[in-house]
């Protein structure tokens, strides 16, 4: 298995496990409404409990991204052997994508770096305008196919 | 390879600041796939987005780097810039659109955006098959048979639209000639030429001179990737790198 493949299959599972969360969360909001007081035997409170379901897709955003932005930190210094440590605009948008990249392949792993950020630092805002909310199934797909641009031979 | 958009000629540059504003015009759309935006969420968003309503789109634009365009693609284009400008320059840089000024906006934008369209489109499909007659003509001096297949490209501001894949039958070996798209980073379309099956390519790509290049980093390492003019030697070249590797 390539890097690249293994890279990509990282993404896979974390958005699998996106896809679990989502089946637990279910059914702890059908335990909840059953009994609201479930999780104080489990040592969290209700409000924890409505917090974890509300931000499931923001949490898996965050995984996501986070697992790209090492791949592409792992690829700028061992690939391309660089011992400098650019920011990730600049990594993503100009240091590793070369003509075998699609413009809007760059642009839309962009968009999901520029939304974790906002969860990130401004989880309590709406969105700025300039945002564009991305779904984690979205996510996942833009940023595997960004990395499937990067060199095999990695 | 970094590419700054500052280092694009003029023309790359208007046509690349239309396609932006493109993407920024679709994104509500976007946001409605998102479960954490309610409906007056969503309105709001509709209404208060409209940044691509700005002359500042058509800034770069001039008449005469269109020159080699038919003339009526020509004057279309040099009329929905004009009132695209007309209707976005109404708007205060300060204050949102009006909904007069953004449903006349949008007409205007959508306009401008088709007229772009085409006018890239002529052109990059045209600079496509030229390449690919290219390929056709030396596969066929040096023996072998190719054959066309459609694929459909989606891309921003040019939405789907067809491009053929030229598959070439060398011998036994498979190579592929596949899409890639227009809008690429330091260039003005690209095609992979790939041995099948395998990962190994070879990155073609079209520059702002118009010529086409390729880069051979097989088994060398981005850096060791030189480009080299695309031509008949060149082709013939890469197939036998490509054979060389699996």
């Amino acid at each position: 298995m390539t890097k690249r493949e293994f890279r990509i299959k990282r993404l896979k599972a974390v958005a699998e496990e996106y896809r679990a969360a989502q089946s637990a969360a279910t059914l702890l909001g059908e335990e909840l409404k059953k009994n609201p007081s479930f999780g104080d035997a489990h040592g969290w409170s209700n409000t924890a409990g409505k917090g974890f379901q509300n931000n499931l897709e923001a949490t898996f955003i965050v995984r996501l991204y986070a697992e790209f932005e090492a791949t592409l930190r792992d690829y700028w210094e061992k690939y391309r052997e660089r011992d400098t440590r650019p920011p990730m605009y600049q990594l993503l948008r100009h240091a590793i994508p070369d003509q075998r990249f699609r413009q809007d392949d760059i642009d839309n792993a962009d968009d999901v770096r520029i939304y974790r950020n906002h969860l990130i630092h401004d989880s309590e805002d709406e969105p700025p305008e300039e945002i564009v909310v991305v779904s984690v199934r979205d996510a996942e797909l833009y940023l595997r196919t960004y990395l499937s641009r990067m060199h095999y031979d990695w | 390879v970094v590419v700054e958009t500052d280092m694009l000629p003029r023309p790359a540059e208007f046509i690349q600041d239309v396609r932006r504003a493109a993407r920024l015009e679709q994104k509500p759309k976007v946001l409605t796939d998102s479960s954490k935006l309610g409906p007056d969420q969503i309105a709001a968003a509709l209404h208060g987005a409209a940044i691509w309503l700005t002359p500042k789109i058509v800034e770069k634009y001039a008449s005469e780097d269109f020159g080699e365009c038919p003339a009526d693609q020509q004057e279309r284009l040099r009329l929905a810039v004009e009132t695209f400008r007309g209707v976005a320059g109404e708007v205060p840089p300060d204050k949102p659109a009006t909904g007069d000024q953004l449903a006349r906006g949008l007409t205007a934008f959508h306009e401008l955006l088709a007229a772009v369209r085409d006018v890239v489109l002529r052109e990059w499909t045209n600079a496509v098959e030229r390449f690919i007659r290219d390929a056709e003509g030396w596969v066929a001096e040096s023996g072998w048979r190719s054959r066309r297949v459609e694929r459909q490209v989606n891309e921003a501001l040019l939405g789907t639209y067809p491009l053929p894949q030229l598959q070439v039958f060398a011998e036994a070996d498979l190579y592929v000639f596949d899409p890639v798209g227009r809008f690429v980073p330091g260039g003005m379309g690209a095609y992979d030429l790939a041995i099948q099956p395998s990962y190994y390519l070879t990155s073609l790509y079209r520059d702002y001179d118009g010529r086409w290049y390729g880069r051979l980093d097989v088994g060398r390492g981005i850096e060791g990737a030189a480009r080299f003019p695309w031509d008949k030697e060149a082709f013939l070249g890469c197939l036998r790198e490509l054979r060389s590797l699996v």
